[in-house]
């Protein structure tokens, strides 16, 4: 029974243990499922936050390389402005406009962040194409350059600053750009002055990275404008030095005409007065004869001569005056023109040197009934003159005054006292000088064309006289005048 | 007798001219009249046989090693389009040169060459490779290994990938008299002296990891197999065409990517030259399949800083010993990173320095350094958008 007992409880247990073992297997494989199942939401958890991470680092990455870019951009920018600075330094402190080029080297270009480049020049007109500043163009492309802007019309299909790059839009003109000048991307920005279009900036870069930008286009419009600004102010003062040069060419030249005809003038003068030295001197001596012969005949020393050959005689006597007279005064011009005489300057009282001449002129006013009065103060200082020309001077004045002074008319003589020297006045009330003879008075030979005149012979060397005499004492004199009132004569002579 | 080091500069349109003016110039620095060694780094813009003429012409019977480049740097700063040259007379320094043409060829061989011919003059205490490969090939990488199977894999090699003002059309590589292209050149120092080099680019890692599914050589044809284009698609919203067509380079160039190498931290950055039709990425150097890469992203203030660190880090390289001359090969990325700031990477290079030596150095397109530079041990790789700062340095007697 035990043994039977024992025997059927065996099973009992076996199963018990299997039961109670498969409970605590299905417990514990409970467990790890949920623990596996923790684990696997934990690492999905994790991933999740690896691939957020890796978001994030995509969003730093981009983030970074638009502040990469913008750094560029700026420190593109800030170089470009400095460079720029010491450009617009340099255009303001030139009117050449070679030196405003010149300051455009290749390492300018490469400061503003350009390879290659050119600048193109056309004129005013589009007349001249030139290439004042090329960088890294050898000069058989330049020639090539040159030959496509000559064929086809590139400048003035640009009006405005241009970026041309082959990723942007690429239409015919940007590929002739690019093509023409050998560049992968570049600007392109018209040299414009208030006028018209003076040219074109082309810089650009080789390299497929090194693109440019819009910061690199307002920069050239900036450079363009100052460009501008430059050759137009190097094209004022061209224009203002030019007309500066022309100025003084036409004004040597015409001092230059002036001196011709001066020489020639003074040559001339002096072939007149030794001419008329000259003659006077021959004339003087058979003057001298037939004066002699007719004084001679006139005293009779020759015999007895009626009188109506003494009456011819006489003319011929008093002719030969005048003409001697003539010659004297002739000859005394000439030689006080060229110096021969030199003026004996001595301290002399003006009131006695007039009042000797109005003694002798005075019986010829009264057979006019002229009234003559002399003005001058009692006391006065000494002057300092020639007494014999001097005295020349009053005669030959007061002698066409009473000249000219019809009948009852007045005669004036007036001295007034200057600081250093006497203003002198001989003023009447003759028939005066009309005003476009005024200017020739003073002149040799000249007569004024007036009933007078034609009465009354003269040489017309008088007042030519008086003006060189007047000189000689480093005097002035001039004259007043109005038809039918009278004339003024004035003159000055130094104080001792 | 210490060694005596001057730099000289010309920006002269002639070749000739401007190579005998900075010649001059590096001796009178120097206070030298004649060195044996001139370094040239120059605008690829002059007639270079003409550039190398004029240096001749100041010391006739000099070794010249050198490139053109994208942007000469020297202590005053960097130029375009000119003439930089280091000039070096020591008794205490020892040098041999190499040349390696045909790089489109065979790079590996070219390296090989390279090094070998370097390696045939019996330098004592051999220091440092200095290496000057073409910048547009494509096998980067290839030369340096050429290279490394000579000299062994844990030498240092140093060096920057001739450039060309960004022009990308042809790069010249100088030795001796003779001006090559697709060529690698190289110079081997030793002597009694001391080499310190320091390398970073500062970039950061930004995103997922990806891994690269299909790849050979230096062409990346899929990325979690897609694409390689597709990370740049997806990071940048922008379709592929439009990338590629508008502004690749500079895409590239400011976002490059950073590869995980076995048992190195640092990531190595990889810069796609090229973006191909049928949505693969060129690389300057390889990307093994396999390997993880990630989008790179900088700022100013973390280029500046790797600039620092690699000073200081080939400052620690030579001890207390007075540096004599500074090397400096730099990436053109990063002076388009840093624009108008990037005449401060000159000054917190010279700040770090805290000394007046000599300094010569060029923006390239590309670079070569061992990737951990503590003791300058390590193998060397090729990089990208990184600084490599140089330090030769003698031990006072």
């Amino acid at each position: 029974m035990v043994n039977l007992n024992s025997i059927s409880i065996i099973p009992i247990i076996i199963s018990g243990v299997i039961f109670f073992s498969f409970v605590y297997l299905v417990i514990i494989t409970e467990r790890q499922s949920k623990a596996r199942e923790k684990l696997q939401r934990s690492l999905e958890k994790l991933k999740k936050a690896y691939d957020d991470l890796d978001e994030q680092a995509k969003i730093i990455v981009k983030k970074d390389l638009e502040l990469n870019k913008t750094q560029e951009d700026l420190d593109k920018k800030l170089n470009s402005l400095y460079t720029l600075h010491k450009l617009s330094k340099a255009i303001s402190t030139t009117f050449d406009t070679e030196k405003l080029f010149a300051q455009i080297d290749k390492s300018f270009i490469s400061e503003l962040g350009f390879d290659k480049g050119l600048f193109i020049l056309t004129g005013a007109q589009g007349q001249k194409l030139s290439l004042p500043v090329t960088v890294g163009y050898s000069q058989e492309t330049l020639e090539k350059i040159k030959e496509v802007l000559k064929k086809k019309d590139v400048l003035s299909r640009i009006h405005q600053p241009l970026l041309v790059d082959k990723s942007l839009s690429y239409d015919s003109l940007n590929k002739e750009l690019l093509e023409t000048f050998a560049l992968a991307s570049l600007c392109a920005v018209p040299i414009i002055s208030q006028e018209a279009a003076l040219g074109l900036i082309i810089l650009g870069n080789d390299l497929p990275y090194a693109q440019v930008t819009e910061g690199d286009l307002e920069i050239l419009s900036i450079l363009a404008g100052q460009i501008a600004s430059g050759l137009e102010n190097a094209r004022l003062y061209e224009e203002l030095w030019n007309s500066h040069q022309d100025l003084e060419k036409r004004v040597m030249q015409r001092t230059r005409e002036l001196e011709l005809a001066n020489e020639k003038l003074t040559k001339l003068d002096k072939i007149k007065s030794d001419f008329v030295s000259a003659v006077s001197h021959e004339l003087r001596t058979p003057l001298t004869s037939i004066k002699g012969y007719a004084s001679i005949l006139m005293a009779g020393k020759l015999g007895e001569i009626p009188e109506s050959v003494k009456e011819r005689l006489e003319k011929v006597n008093k002719h030969s005056d005048s003409l001697v007279k003539l010659v004297n005064d002739l000859l005394d011009i000439s030689r006080i023109e060229r110096g021969k005489i030199g003026m004996k300057l001595e301290e002399l009282g003006l009131k006695e040197i007039i009042d000797e001449v109005v003694d002798i002129i005075t019986p010829q006013a009264k057979e006019k009934k002229i009234q003559l009065s002399v003005d001058a103060p009692k006391e006065i200082p000494l002057c300092l003159a020639d007494r014999v020309q001097l005295g020349r001077v009053f005669t030959n004045l007061l002698g066409n005054a009473i000249k000219f002074t019809p009948e009852k008319g007045k005669i004036a003589i007036s001295v007034k006292e200057n600081e250093d020297h006497f203003n002198i006045e001989v003023r009447d009330s003759g028939i005066g000088i009309a005003e476009e003879n005024l200017a020739n008075i003073f002149e040799e030979f000249y007569r004024v064309d007036n009933a007078v005149n034609q009465k009354v012979k003269g040489t017309g060397l008088g007042l030519s006289l008086v003006k060189r005499i007047v000189e000689a004492h480093k005097g002035r004199i001039w004259v007043e005048s109005k038809l039918g009132e009278g004339t003024k004569f004035s003159f000055t002579i130094p104080k001792a | 007798m210490p060694t005596s080091v001057g730099v000289g500069t010309s920006e002269s349109s002639d070749a000739f001219q401007a190579g005998k003016e900075a010649a001059k110039i590096a001796c009178n620095r120097a206070k030298e009249d004649f060195l044996d060694l001139f370094i040239v780094f120059a605008s690829g813009k002059f007639e270079q046989p003409k550039l190398l003429q004029g240096i001749k012409s100041v010391c006739s019977g000099a070794t010249i090693v050198g490139c053109s480049s994208a942007g000469e740097i020297t202590g005053e700063g960097s130029a375009k389009n000119s003439v930089a040259v280091m000039g070096l007379k020591s008794e205490r320094l020892r040098f041999a040169t190499g040349l390696g043409c045909g790089l489109s060829q065979d790079a590996r061989s070219a390296g090989q060459r390279c090094a070998k011919q370097a390696l045939a003059e019996k330098i004592n205490n051999r220091q440092v490779f200095i290496m000057l490969p073409d910048g547009l090939t494509e096998h980067g990488s290839d030369v340096i290994r050429g290279i490394q199977e000579v000299l062994g894999t844990s030498f240092p090699i140093v060096g920057g990938s001739a450039g060309d003002d960004y022009l990308f059309k042809k790069t010249y590589q100088y030795y001796h008299d003779s001006v090559f292209s697709d060529s690698v050149v190289g110079i081997l120092l030793g002597g009694d002296i001391s080499v310190g080099i320091g390398i970073r680019h500062g970039w950061h890692a930004i995103g997922k990891a990806h891994e690269v599914t299909q790849a050979s050589g230096n062409t990346l044809n899929k990325v979690d197999g897609k694409e390689a284009i597709k990370i740049y698609e997806d990071y940048f919203a922008e379709e592929a065409e439009d990338l590629r067509k508008s502004q690749w380079a500079k895409v590239s160039t400011i976002y490059p990517l950073g590869m995980s190498i076995p048992d190195e931290e640092e990531l190595l950055i990889r810069y796609a030259s090229k973006a191909t039709a049928d949505g693969s990425l060129v690389c300057a150097a390889d990307v093994p399949q396999g390997s993880q890469v990630r989008l790179m992203i900088a700022d100013k203030e973390g280029v500046l800083n790797a600039a620092k660190e690699a000073t200081l880090k080939a400052k620690e390289g030579i001890k207390d010993a007075e540096i004599k001359a500074v090397i400096v090969f730099d990436s053109i990325a990063r002076k388009r990173v840093l624009g108008r700031d990037s005449v401060k990477e000159i000054e917190v290079i010279k700040k770090t320095l805290a000394m007046g030596a000599p300094i010569i150095g060029f923006y390239s397109y590309g670079e070569q350094a061992p990737l951990r530079a503590e003791r300058y041990i390590g193998k060397s790789y090729f990089h990208n958008e990184t600084i490599v700062v140089m330090c030769i340095a003698e031990h006072k007697k």
